[in-house]
């Protein structure tokens, strides 16, 4: 909730400093329009602190948009706000005191308030170089440091609003309306070491900035290369600036207060937001690659037009024809040129790429045989979305390491290893390039091999044991379904009968006697038949006399379909003939219930290990193979070592063809 | 003795009640689901129900459970489960929850008119009748075998036919012995099963009933 808060509190923030930041924009202008153009200060070096406002907001925008805990966001915000409040104090007292006198209230005193209003920056640039990049300080001794910097440019601001001192140009002839004569000179000169004390502290700043980077190392100290660049030079910022202003170059001082203020929130943004350190560098190489590309185009275009401009001359050739001849040149080349400078640019540039195949061959070679080969490539490419998934032994059906299907990913690239292709790398596009990825993972190539048999294996073991549970699933189901046969049928037939009997033994009555033995064995019989029906669903007695000819031969008989049989087989295995009685019979059981077939042909025949099933029906098909029957039949099939196709189109009836090992 | 039969088979139904009738029995209502049982009995206020325990529409223990419903409705009312196939726990447990003017008896075994009557009888004097099937299946608790073994064959029978709910005089009969033998059978069974001895016929059952459940 809170974290949430404070990221709605980052958007409002930002929105107000861009309308801020426009308003200023539109009030300098204004002073123009008002004939006032020599007053405008929006100019020349001041460009500089506007990148400055820019990038201090962007950043801390960002930061603190994706990190709303770390205090350094909020730091830059706050940055970008104490610039812009300079620049509202700026136009505010131009307007109030030449442009249109009177227009806006109070124009000495927010003169004075803008004269001292740089202070702020400063200590805010202090705070972000003592907190960059964790959000702690260093140290205890580094937090006193903090506390001292807020406390002298407090005091120096302060004391600013009470001094009798001159403003800088060209607020030189304007008297400060709060000026406190008891306390002159004093406040002045106290003023002015506070505000050394925090030139100071920032400067300390930039060492805590060094000494971090010197005690850190792997990514921190990547991450921190930049900032220590850049506060490099802050001693020297600090003090040309210092110089420049006591020496009168207010333009100048501009530059060198702007300079690493411009420098310091790039740096600590690049810092703070770790990995995408990579991201510039792809930038960067994106940009020479094409700024080269433009250049060879040009080149070439111009080379082109020229020598058609020189041969004119001889031949007569128009210069339209030149020129089209020369875009159709700088056309044909543009996409081989770039092909050519990216690859060169990112041997050169793309230090992802080179880290990241770096951090594989060495998680290849360190981890041996219990390589997550996932995560070593999530690692590597700093995406955890990265998602391996292998071939399967379908094409177009890839499996996780689990085993399970593995969903598509948006984007992915194939690595194929022996001309295969062996595994697919999904990975997140805002954070790699297709080509890093597939560079990185052909790599792993052999290794996604191994993964993609062990990953077959994971599927085989996963689909036999979820058809082992179907399988018994399907048993149980059946001896439910036989324990209720038997109870409702047989068992009760059996029960009346008893009851019947007994209580024409008990009324004496010899007629009703004779009466209840005549229905008695009328039931009796009843019974039986029951009996042998449920025993014959069981396992049919042709079955086990007469193999499958006799077997199908009843079970055609008895059907309300008519059935067309074409068996080439004598007797079989009695575990073959029985699994393929009942794949038989499960599909003519279908045929007439789901189908509603009115012809069925069953074709039974083998050759030396084999015996092919083919079950043929006119219904209306479209039987779903996921349905109960067909997966139970499948599941059949498959645990007696065969296999099963089924082809069922919607209205041209189903073909269950079934393939079994049948031995010698 | 006024009976209501509760079976979902039209056919079991109609040969339990002739065989009912036969031994003078009279059969008030014959109906084949637990609803109609229920407005049955509150129609005819029987001395007895005769229930299947398996009824629509999920045939596992809906009678049972409509059997129970009465019991609490009609204290009075004598409760006699049928089942076809041995259903020994969850009887034991209603026979524990329920003891009085309480019977199960497979099916089978009510053919035998006269254990049929006598089951009827003494469910309907208060007492409890226990499937021999059932009480069989309990003595054969492998962890029983051995303490079993400290009785002698007589007295390991006196111990079933109590099981059943059987009375000291009914066990006599049956087993053709003076009514004092099967007192002093059964004063020995209660010290070596460290059972505690009680007039109470249903709660003897109770007592024999915990003990074979161990």
């Amino acid at each position: 909730m809170e974290v949430r808060r404070a990221r709605s509190l980052a958007v409002v923030a930002a929105a107000v400093e861009a309308v801020t930041f426009a308003a200023i924009v539109i009030a300098d202008r204004g002073l123009a329009w008002a004939g006032r153009p020599d007053l405008i200060s929006l100019r020349d070096e001041v460009w500089l602190v506007l990148i400055g406002i820019v990038a201090s907001a962007v950043v801390g925008f960002a930061i603190a948009r994706s990190q709303p805990l770390h205090p350094v966001g909020w730091l830059f915000l706050g940055l970008a706000g104490a610039m812009l409040f300079s620049g509202v104090c700026e136009e505010w007292a131009r307007w109030g005191l030449w442009a249109r006198p009177g227009s806006t209230p109070f124009p000495r005193l927010v003169a004075v308030i803008g004269d001292s209003s740089f202070i702020p920056w400063l200590v805010l640039v202090s705070l972000i170089l003592l907190l960059t990049p964790t959000g702690e300080h260093l140290s205890h001794r580094w937090r006193v440091l903090a506390r001292v910097v807020v406390a002298a440019g407090s005091l120096s601001f302060c004391l600013g609003l009470v001094s009798a001192r001159v403003l800088s140009a060209p607020y030189d002839k304007v008297t400060n309306p709060w000026v406190v004569e008891a306390v002159q000179p004093t406040a002045d000169w106290i003023s002015y070491l506070s505000l050394l004390v925090v030139a100071g502290g920032l400067a300390a700043s930039g060492v805590s900035v060094l000494v971090r980077w010197r005690r850190s190392s792997g990514d921190e100290r990547r991450q921190l290369l930049w900032l220590a660049l850049a506060v490099v030079p802050l001693p020297l910022f600090v003090f040309a600036a210092f110089a420049l202003s006591r020496a009168g170059f207010p333009a100048l001082t501009v530059v060198a207060t702007g300079g690493f203020v411009v420098l310091v929130p790039v740096a600590a943004g690049l810092s703070v937001s770790r990995y995408h350190l990579y991201d510039v560098e792809r930038l960067v190489a994106a940009t020479v690659t094409y700024v080269l590309l433009s250049i060879v185009l040009v080149l070439t275009y111009g080379t082109v037009v020229w020598l058609g401009a020189r041969s004119a001359e001889q031949w007569s050739v128009s210069p339209a024809v030149a020129a089209t001849v020369g875009a159709v040149a700088a056309a044909a080349i543009a996409e081989p040129a770039r092909r050519g400078i990216q690859r060169a640019i990112n041997r050169r540039f793309n230090r992802r790429q080179y880290e990241a195949i770096r951090m594989v061959r060495a998680g290849l070679v360190q981890e041996g045989a219990g390589l997550d080969i996932e995560r070593l490539f999530r690692q590597a490419l700093g995406d955890p979305g990265v998602a391996v998934a292998y071939a399967g032994p379908v094409a177009g059906e890839w499996v996780a390491a689990t085993g399970a299907t593995a969903p598509a990913p948006d984007t992915s690239i194939m690595v194929t290893h022996r001309g295969r292709e062996v595994a697919r790398v999904g990975f997140d596009r805002r954070r790699n390039e297709a080509d890093t990825v597939s560079a990185v993972a052909q790599v792993a190539a052999a290794e996604l091999d191994n993964g993609r048999l062990r990953a077959e294996l994971a599927r085989q073991v996963a689909e036999i044991s979820s058809s082992r549970q179907r399988l018994s699933e399907a048993q149980r189901d059946e001896r439910r379904r036989i324990e209720r046969d038997l109870h409702d049928g047989a068992q009760q037939r059996l029960l009346a009968l008893a009851f019947d009997l007994q209580s024409a033994r008990l009324s004496g009555d010899a007629g009703r006697m004779r009466a209840a033995l005549a229905e008695g064995a009328t039931a009796a019989q009843g019974a039986v038949r029951e009996l042998r029906d449920l025993a014959n669903g069981l396992h049919p007695a042709a079955l086990a006399d007469g193999g499958l000819p006799a077997a199908l031969d009843d079970l055609a008989r008895h059907s309300p379909v008519a059935i067309g049989l074409d068996v080439q087989v004598g007797r079989l295995d009695p575990g073959v003939e029985f699994t393929a009685w009942l794949v038989i019979g499960e599909a003519l059981v279908n045929a007439q219930k789901h189908a509603q077939a009115g012809q069925v042909r069953v074709a039974v025949a083998r050759d030396e290990r084999l015996l092919h099933i083919q079950v043929c029906d006119d219904g209306r098909g479209g039987a779903s193979e996921d349905g109960p029957g067909l997966r139970g039949m499948r599941d059949r099939v498959e645990a007696a070592g065969g296999t099963l196709q089924v082809v069922s189109r919607t209205g041209a009836g189903t073909t269950i063809e079934a393939v079994l090992p049948c031995g010698s | 003795m006024r009976v209501v039969i509760a079976d979902d088979s039209g056919l079991l139904r109609g040969g339990l009640a002739r065989l009912l009738a036969e031994t003078g029995t009279d059969v008030v209502a014959a109906v084949g689901d637990a609803e109609e049982l229920v407005r049955a009995v509150a129609e005819h206020e029987p001395d007895l129900a005769v229930v299947d325990i398996r009824m629509p529409p999920t045939y596992t223990h809906e009678g049972a459970k409509a059997a129970v419903e009465l019991r609490e409705r009609y204290p009075e009312l004598g409760i006699l489960l049928l089942s076809q196939s041995l259903e020994s726990r969850y009887v034991v447990d209603l026979v524990r929850a329920h003891p009085e003017r309480f019977g199960y008896l497979l099916k089978d075994r009510v053919v035998d008119v006269e254990v049929l009557v006598q089951a009827m009888q003494t469910i309907v004097a208060g007492g409890t009748v226990l499937d021999p099937a059932v009480v069989s299946h309990l003595m054969g608790n492998n962890g029983l075998a051995d303490q079993l073994d400290r009785l002698s064959s007589r007295e390991r029978e006196v111990l079933e036919l109590m099981a059943q709910g059987r009375s000291n005089a009914a066990i006599a009969a049956d087993m053709v012995i003076d009514l004092r033998t099967v007192e002093s059978h059964i004063a020995r069974i209660m010290t070596k099963l460290d059972l505690h001895p009680t007039a109470d016929e249903h709660r003897r059952v109770l007592a024999v009933l915990a003990w074979l459940r161990t």
